[in-house]
C-alpha cells in the first residue's frame, strides 16, 4: 500500500555537464533561441569560437536577401564594364550558393546569376519562399525564365513573388514593378513622353490581367493612372480575388469604396481618407492591419476613423495637420492611453477601442504647428517608431520619456544607433 | 475537496514526486501518455530529468496551473516576461540549460519559450568578446582566421 505523503527534496546532484556549447549543438534546441535574434546577433555568434561558428552559420543562411548592401556592392562591381574580375565574382557567387544553398529558406534574388546558381544547384532543398526581382530589367539583362528556376528546385517553393513579362504563372502572388515607375521617363528632351507613359500603364494592366492570383499589388508612381476611369480600375482590381495588400500610390481612389470592395484587405496604402469620414457607426473593417495615408490629414479626423478599424495595428501618416490643443484634447480624451493587447475592451457598457500601434508619422513643417499638441500626440502613442518633425525641447523630452521604440527621428545625429546609445547611457546615469 | 487524481513521477535518481493530474497535463508528453494508458498506480519514470530540475518544472507548472493563456502561447516577441517568470529564471546557467532540455523532453511549450528567451537575452546585443565572457568560452580562432570576412554575407 502506498502512502501519499509528499517526499522530502533529494540531496543536490553533482554539477551538471550541460554547457552552452552542448546546447547549441542540438538544432532543435538552437532554433527557438535563434528565433529571437536579429541578423547582427547571429553575426556576433559566428565570431565567438569555431564551435559556435559551425552551429550558427546555418541560421545566417536561412534568409538571403540580395537586395541588401553587400550583395548590391557585389552586383555593382560585376555590372561595371571596366571591372576585370567579372567572371570571378560570378564564380564566387555560384560557389557560395553551392556550399550554403541547403540552409537557405527565404531567398530574394534580383540577379540572374543568383537564380542560375540556385537552379543549377540541386542542394537548395529547404527553399520555402522565393522573391524574384526584375530590378535590373531595364538594363537589358536577359530576363530569366522563372519557370526554369522553379522546375529545377526539388519542390516548388511555397511562395513565389514578383513578375516580368515572360513569367505570368499562377504562382505569381505579388506584383511590384519598380521599373514601371522609372523616373527616366520624365527626363526632358525625351520625344513622345506621353506614348512612353501610355505604354507603361498598358503594360502594368496587362500584367495584372495575366495574374489573377495576386495577393499584393503596388501601383506604379504615375499620375497618368488617374487618366483612366475609376470604373475601369475598380473592374480590373475586382478580378483579383485574393488581394490582401494594396498600395495605390498616387491613384485617387476613394478609401471607402476600396474597403467595401475588398473586405479581406489587410494592408492598404491610399492617398487620402476620402469617404472614411462618412462611414456609419456599424461599419467596421476588422481585417485591416496596416493603413497608410499618403497625404496630409487632420489628426482628429484620423482618430475618429480609428473606431471603424478595430484590428488596426499600424498607422502611417504622411503628414499631420495639428489643430489647436483644445480641440485635440477633446478627441484624444476618448482614446485610452494604455495599449491593451487583447483588442477592444469594455468599460461598463462602453466599448473602448485601443489605439493602434502608430509607427510613423510626419508632421508638415509649413503648417502652423502647436508644439504642445504634438507632445500630447506623442504621449498617446508610445509605440512610435519613426517621427519626422522639427520638434522643440518639450516634445523631444516627451519622445525621450515615452517612445522607447523610436528608431528614427529627425534631427538626432547618428540616427537610430546614437539614439539607443544615448538612451542606454541615460538609463545608467539615472540608476546610479 | 477537489477530485483531482494524482500522478506519481520518478526522476532519474529514483526520487518520487506526487503531483495533481491537472498540473501533469501541462506537459504534452505526460498528458498523452496518461490518456493512452489511463490511471495506473505505478510511477511514470522520467529517466532524463533529475530531481532538482523536476522540482523546478513542477514549480512552474503549479504556478501557471490556472493560467488560461497557458496553451495558446503568446508568440509576440515584444511581449515582456512577467515578474514571477523573471524571478524563476534567475538560476545558474547549468540549471537553465537543464530546464530547456527538460521542457523539450516533457513538451511544455511555454516553459521552453521562456527559457529559450532568457538564453537569447543573454546573447543578444553583445559583441563576440562579451559573449565569450558571459559563457566563459575560449576563442579558438587563429588571428588571421578572425580577420577573414566570415560575415561577408552580412
Amino acid at each position: 500500500m502506498t502512502d501519499f505523503h509528499p517526499t522530502p527534496l533529494p540531496p543536490p546532484t553533482p554539477a551538471s555537464t550541460i554547457t552552452i556549447n552542448a546546447l547549441i549543438y542540438i538544432p532543435e534546441l538552437l532554433q527557438p533561441i535563434v528565433d529571437h535574434f536579429e541578423r547582427p546577433d547571429i553575426c556576433s555568434c559566428i565570431l565567438v569560437s569555431r564551435h559556435w561558428n559551425q552551429c550558427f552559420t546555418p541560421s545566417l543562411w536561412h534568409t538571403v536577401d540580395t537586395l541588401s548592401k553587400p550583395w548590391q556592392e557585389l552586383f555593382r562591381r560585376h555590372d561595371c564594364k571596366y571591372d576585370l574580375p567579372r567572371d570571378k565574382i560570378a564564380a564566387r557567387v555560384r560557389e557560395t550558393i553551392a556550399s550554403h544553398g541547403h540552409h537557405i529558406r527565404h531567398l530574394t534574388a534580383t540577379w540572374n546569376i543568383v537564380l542560375e546558381a540556385v537552379a543549377a544547384n540541386s542542394g537548395c532543398t529547404n527553399l520555402t519562399s522565393l522573391v524574384v526581382g526584375s530590378v535590373m530589367y531595364h538594363r537589358k539583362v536577359t530576363p530569366l525564365d522563372l519557370k526554369t528556376v522553379i522546375a529545377a528546385l526539388p519542390h516548388p517553393p511555397l511562395t513565389v513573388l514578383y513578375a516580368t513579362d515572360q513569367t505570368a504563372t499562377p504562382l505569381v502572388q505579388w506584383l511590384h514593378l519598380p521599373w514601371v515607375s522609372n523616373r527616366r521617363i520624365y527626363r526632358t528632351g525625351i520625344v513622345n513622353e506621353d506614348l512612353r507613359r501610355k505604354i507603361t500603364v498598358e503594360r502594368f494592366w496587362s500584367l495584372v490581367q495575366q495574374n489573377p492570383g495576386l495577393v499584393r499589388l503596388r501601383f506604379p508612381t504615375l499620375g497618368a493612372m488617374n487618366d483612366l476611369s475609376k470604373e475601369y480600375i475598380l473592374e480590373q482590381l475586382l478580378a483579383l480575388k485574393e488581394l490582401r495588400d494594396l498600395d495605390l500610390e498616387l491613384t485617387l481612389l476613394d478609401a471607402r469604396t476600396i474597403l467595401r470592395l475588398f473586405p479581406k484587405l489587410e494592408r492598404l496604402r491610399i492617398y487620402n481618407m476620402d469617404g472614411l469620414m462618412v462611414l456609419s457607426a456599424q461599419e467596421q473593417y476588422r481585417n485591416l492591419r496596416h493603413l497608410g495615408l499618403r497625404t496630409y490629414v487632420l489628426f482628429t479626423n484620423v482618430l475618429k476613423v480609428l473606431h471603424h478599424l478595430p484590428g488596426l495595428e499600424e498607422l502611417w501618416i504622411k503628414g499631420v495637420a495639428v489643430e489647436p490643443v483644445g480641440h485635440l484634447r477633446t478627441t484624444m480624451a476618448s482614446i485610452p492611453i494604455t495599449l491593451s493587447p487583447n483588442g477592444p475592451s469594455t468599460r461598463g457598457d462602453e466599448v473602448v477601442v485601443s489605439p493602434p500601434v502608430i509607427k510613423a508619422f510626419y508632421i508638415d513643417e509649413t503648417l502652423p504647428r502647436d508644439d504642445e499638441s504634438i507632445a500630447l500626440l506623442v504621449r498617446r502613442f508610445p509605440r512610435l517608431v519613426q517621427i519626422r518633425a522639427g520638434v522643440n525641447r518639450a516634445t523631444k523630452k516627451a519622445l525621450w520619456e515615452h517612445c522607447y521604440y523610436l528608431e528614427e527621428m529627425h534631427g538626432v545625429k547618428g540616427g537610430a544607433e546614437a539614439w539607443k546609445r544615448r538612451r542606454a547611457e541615460d538609463k545608467r546615469k539615472r540608476c546610479k | 475537496m477537489s477530485a483531482h487524481s494524482q500522478i506519481l513521477l520518478t526522476s532519474s535518481e529514483g526520487t518520487e514526486f506526487i503531483i495533481d493530474r491537472d498540473i501533469a497535463d501541462k506537459s504534452m508528453l505526460l498528458k498523452c501518455m496518461l490518456e493512452d494508458i489511463g490511471e495506473i498506480g505505478q510511477a511514470v519514470p522520467l529517466p532524463n530529468v533529475s530531481g532538482p530540475i523536476l522540482t523546478k518544472v513542477i514549480e512552474y507548472c503549479t504556478h501557471h496551473r490556472d493560467d488560461p493563456n497557458f496553451l495558446s502561447a503568446n508568440d509576440d516577441v515584444a511581449a515582456d516576461i512577467d515578474e514571477w517568470d523573471l524571478e524563476y529564471c534567475k538560476v545558474d546557467q547549468g540549471t537553465l540549460y537543464e530546464l530547456i532540455l527538460a521542457a523539450n523532453y516533457l513538451d511544455i511549450k511555454p516553459l521552453m519559450d521562456l527559457t529559450c528567451k532568457t538564453v537569447a537575452n543573454m546573447i543578444k546585443a553583445k559583441s563576440p568578446e562579451e559573449i565569450r565572457k558571459t559563457f566563459n568560452i575560449t576563442n579558438d580562432f587563429t588571428p588571421d582566421e578572425e580577420d577573414q570576412d566570415w560575415v561577408d554575407e552580412h
